[in-house]
């Protein structure tokens, strides 16, 4: 084989795993990035090494997966270089990638690039939603999950989607009374019917385990009902939740009640994290409810050459068919490398194929049933502050669209929205989808907010110390960067 | 709807100052804009550098030196050109309309532009430095009056961030800066009060031209009558000077451009040197520019350009290690080969008026721009001498064919 | 060392790191070497990391993913450093930060 730069793979959860296992068994050189301390990502997420913790007999579905996951890179963990606690600050369509680790960055020159940067809670704006005590469900989830800490004594869970539940279950687990889960759908997927329909699925089984977990645990479940306004003064004290009108979700004003609670975990849904990939120039499509995902071939592949995007940070489908599209994808790039002939690729890539052409028809399912409705939007007052970081209100944003601004980077330039340290990940959806009701626009016309790099926190001084790498095999700027000794031998 | 007299095609910081002084003559004029990723406005550092722009400093001096590095200058050539007498006295005019202008606007407005009494300093790190900082300070145009040689000492008392290994630095009092997006916004919010028309978010589509008149423009919005046009539309001014059937030579110079996250006040001076210039806004972030670079209309950055401009800030302020970078990006400058922006009337096109081709001093020179071409809508007399920024037959054929430019080798 | 009435940890199947001390606003906190500064907070009861620039309003952790950039507090003099995504150390020291932050600048 010649001497080639390297396959980077940018996120190490579930996609990210998996093209680097399937990449590294096709015998191509690959690196395997990731912000966290250990690979895992937010799903497969594992303890801090300074903690033991006691397994437990009995591991769900879900840890089991994990557990597998984190075996199989752990055996070709000497074929990858695994840079953890590294951002990626950007990534060229030339196939640059741009990194920081502490004091240090770096631009290395890829041959191809996975993209598995998976996504993030969409934000639904509502009176108090800013307060200390709201977090979001996956959030809770984790910090649960690697801290075993109580993020609070008595909650409330709202949103919409299957991982209300288990965050619910969670919380009880740990002795935090859990007061209500508020779905804001109906789903389906909340019916008895539900399993017998989708029962080859490995995720049907989770959630109708989740579902008779929670009524073991008597937290009762309200469909069509969520959150109105979060009430306190430093902090979440008391919620205000209410019902929803079950064809758009418009809040019925007439039916709220307020209950005490002092941890609201929110959830509706995911946002693909698609930063990367917008910096990279890809093609990128939308579908209503859902939103933004990136256009990809059967093999994962962008519209840009080389650079690939799998898993939630392409388009939401959860992590069980994020890892096989990992696999697919770090197949592809190891053939796109000469490192195994288009045959061997086929070959290795069938039975990933085969799962996820199983888990089509029920991806598409669960689409429906996670996607929102647009009624949501009028939690909002024109007080509620729709983009945190630079505090813009509603009402600014009204005024913009007064002034004229049709379209997401308009509104941003007369109001600062997106303009913060989160880029817009926390307002642009909400906004966009806001936008097009508003001027009965298409997402295409109101367009999205230019994410530029840094797309991570990073000082000057790391940047002043840049190394750019020509060729890989030499000088390798990140050896010195901390692996995290996590599959350290 | 009332009869335009003048149309302003963008609504960058030129646009809106000649509508603002437009309007100030009691004249209809409506302002078309469509805001395009990359104007100019929208990555400058506001600075109001007159002395330091006509000398070379600011990008000018960054330029410079990379075109030596790359060998493409002597290397003894420390001096990077100065720009013609006519120019200076233009921008020193122009910077003098700012602290008369800040309450005006402010008070139609209600917007603060964040005009700053600053001065520039030029920081010398070595032997090239003090000998470059000599020529300027012994041959300034304006002579020294306006330039205090400072020892490391001054300058450690002064700007303690500032790194205390420098030879010294030359202060160029008077040279201030603004907040440039918040003074567009304000030229264009106190027009709007003196009665102009903006539409934004509109495409200008051509400009009809009647025997030799021009007669109105056509948007996507429909056609819009008016005896004058101005062209204002900054990078995007040879596109529509074509609508009218004129040739401009201006070109796109990208400059790319860091900002730093908010910090407590640590620099009460503008400082320029040969890797950068920087500084502080009143928001509290540092910006940190600038390369020059002509590359068509692209607005991408780049690594190398991002790792030059942090090496230079982290030199000239070692405490800028630790602070975080919030956002690179980049705008492109509406360029002209000698330099000089292109103002007034052409021959042949009755009605239609140049306000371009600003390349790095469009925030400066916005106030004297928008004055004179309202004088001239207005037919009074000139409160400036506009020759030497005429398009004539002659500067067009020099433009067009200069050999020269600078520009024309594209530095990263 | 302040011992808040509250110690939210849960302690069933899981043995920490190191205990340790960290500094919170000028008081001595308990904290477990592995755990991020927002989970050694929380666990005691603090959960406002930072007031805003605009409307001086409170805020606390968010997303918990190192995304939403809520949970920044002062860290050993370098504001808006994600409490989320920084582990503590001996001895750290953590500020609620006000607007931008105080920086040491000389």
């Amino acid at each position: 084989m010649k001497n080639r730069k390297p396959i980077v793979i940018i996120g190490a959860g579930p996609a990210g795993m998996g093209a680097a296992i399937e990449a590294a068994r096709a015998g191509a050189s690959c690196i395997l990035i990731d912000e966290g301390r250990f690979p895992g990502g937010q799903v497969y997420r594992k303890n801090s090494k300074e903690f033991q913790v006691k397994e437990k007999e009995m591991l769900t579905a879900e840890q089991k997966r994990g557990k597998k996951l984190h075996e199989e890179l752990e055996e070709v963990s000497d074929k990858i270089k695994i840079l953890t606690s590294t951002s990626v600050l950007g990534v060229w369509k030339n196939r640059e990638v741009m990194w920081s680790s502490n004091d240090a960055s770096g631009v290395i020159e890829a041959e191809q690039i996975i993209i598995a940067t998976g996504a993030y809670e969409r934000p639904v704006p509502f009176p108090g939603w800013t307060l200390p005590g709201v977090m979001t469900v996956g959030g809770v989830k984790s910090f649960i999950k690697t801290m075993f800490i109580k993020p609070g004594e008595t909650a409330l869970i709202a949103g919409t989607g299957p991982l209300l539940i288990s965050t619910a279950n969670k919380l009880h687990d740990i002795g935090v009374n859990v007061l209500a889960v508020l779905e804001a759908g109906s789903p389906s997927w909340a019916s008895p019917d539900f399993i017998n329909q989708w029962g080859d699925a490995d995720f049907a089984h989770d959630i109708a385990a989740d579902l008779l977990e929670l009524k073991q645990n008597n937290i009762p479940i309200l469909f069509n009902h969520t959150v109105f306004k979060i009430n306190g003064k430093d902090e979440a004290e008391s919620v205000t939740y209410g019902a929803l009108n079950p064809e758009n979700w418009k809040p019925l004003e007439d039916t709220t009640k307020t209950v005490n609670a002092d941890l609201v975990a929110l959830g509706f849904g995911f946002v693909p994290n698609t930063e990367l990939t917008e910096l990279a120039e890809c093609k990128h499509e939308f579908y209503p409810g859902i939103g933004w995902t990136v256009i990809r071939d059967e093999w994962m592949q962008t519209s840009q050459q080389g650079i690939f995007a799998v898993g939630d940070g392409a388009r939401i489908s959860g992590a069980i068919i994020a890892e096989e599209e990992g696999r697919i994808a770090g197949i592809k790039a190891a053939q796109n490398c000469e490192a195994i002939q288009a045959v061997d690729a086929e070959k290795r890539s069938e039975k990933y194929f085969s799962r996820i052409h199983s888990f089509e028809k029920f991806r598409k399912h669960l689409n429906e049933v996670t996607s929102v409705k647009s009624g949501l939007l009028e939690l909002a007052t024109h007080k509620t502050l729709v983009c945190r970081c630079e505090e813009v209100r509603l009402s600014d944003v009204d005024k913009a669209i007064t002034e004229g601004a049709g379209d997401l980077q308009s509104v941003k330039l007369l109001t600062r929205l997106g303009m913060g340290a989160c880029q817009g990940k926390n307002c642009s959806p909400s906004m966009g989808m806001y936008l097009c009701e508003k001027l009965n626009k298409t997402a295409y016309q109101v367009g999205r907010i230019n994410p530029r790099p840094p797309v991570k926190p990073v000082t000057l001084g790391a940047l002043a110390n840049m190394t750019i790498t020509k060729d890989s095999h030499q000088n390798d700027s990140y050896d010195a960067i901390n692996t995290g000794g996590y599959y350290e031998k | 709807m009332k009869n335009n007299e003048v149309i302003i095609i963008g609504g960058g910081v030129i646009g809106c100052a000649v509508a603002y002084y437009v309007a100030k003559k009691g004249i209809n004029v409506m302002l078309i804009d469509q805001p395009k990723r990359g104007r100019a406005t929208s990555a400058s550092a506001g600075g109001l550098w007159p002395l330091g722009e006509s000398i070379g400093l600011g990008c000018g001096v960054i330029f410079h030196k990379a075109m030596i590095e790359k060998g493409l200058l002597p290397a003894d050539s420390h001096i990077p050109p100065q720009l013609p007498k006519s120019f200076l006295d233009f921008a020193i005019q122009s910077n003098e309309m700012f602290p008369s202008l800040t309450g005006a606007i402010k008070e139609l407005s209600g917007i603060d532009f964040e005009y700053e009494e600053t001065s520039l300093l030029f920081l010398m790190y070595d032997d090239a430095d003090v000998a470059f900082a000599k020529t300027l300070y012994g041959n300034c145009p304006c002579g020294n009056s306006r330039i205090d040689w400072l020892t490391p000492f001054e300058v450690k008392h002064s700007e303690p961030a500032i790194t205390h290994n420098i030879l010294g630095a030359l202060r160029f009092n008077g040279d201030n800066q603004v907040n440039p997006y918040a003074l567009a916004d304000g030229y264009r919010e106190a027009a709007r009060k003196l009665g102009a028309t903006i539409i934004t978010h509109t495409e200008v589509t051509g400009i009809k031209i009647n025997a030799g008149r021009v007669s109105g423009v056509e948007t996507k919005a429909g056609f819009f009558p008016s005896k004058y046009v101005v062209n204002a539309a900054g990078a995007w001014a040879a596109q529509v000077g074509e609508m009218a059937g004129v040739e401009i030579p201006v070109y796109p110079v990208r400059g790319q451009i860091i900002g730093t996250e908010a910090m407590p006040k640590i620099l009460s001076a503008c400082i320029s040197t040969n890797d950068c210039y920087i500084a502080q806004k009143h928001h509290g972030e540092i910006i940190i520019g600038s390369t020059t670079e002509e590359t068509g209309f692209n607005t991408d950055i780049t690594p190398s350009a991002i790792n030059s401009l942090c090496k230079g800030a982290v030199r000239a302020i070692p405490f800028l290690e630790k602070a975080k970078v919030k956002r690179v990006w980049s705008g492109l400058r509406p360029g002209t080969a000698d330099e000089l922006p292109i103002l007034g009337k052409v021959k042949g096109v009755e009605g239609y008026i140049n306000a371009c081709g600003h390349f790095r001093t469009g925030i400066l020179n916005s106030p004297l721009t928008g004055l004179l071409i309202s004088e001239m809508i207005n037919e009074d007399q000139l409160s400036f001498p506009i020759e030497p920024f005429l398009l004539s037959e002659e500067r067009l054929q020099s433009l067009t064919n200069n050999e020269n430019s600078n520009h024309k080798t594209s530095i990263q | 060392m302040k011992t808040s009435e509250k110690d939210l940890r849960i302690n069933k199947g899981v043995i920490r790191g190191k205990e340790i001390e960290i500094i919170v606003d000028g008081e001595s906190v308990k904290a477990f070497e592995g755990e991020s500064v927002a989970a050694a907070l929380f666990a005691n009861g603090q959960r406002i990391s930072r007031s805003t620039t605009k409307e001086n309003s409170l805020r606390g952790m968010y997303c918990g993913i190192g995304m939403c950039f809520e949970c920044v507090m002062t860290i050993d003099n370098i504001p808006n450093t994600r409490t989320c995504q920084t582990f503590v150390r001996e001895g750290m020291f953590i500020e609620t930060q006000q607007a931008e932050g105080k920086w040491k600048t000389v």
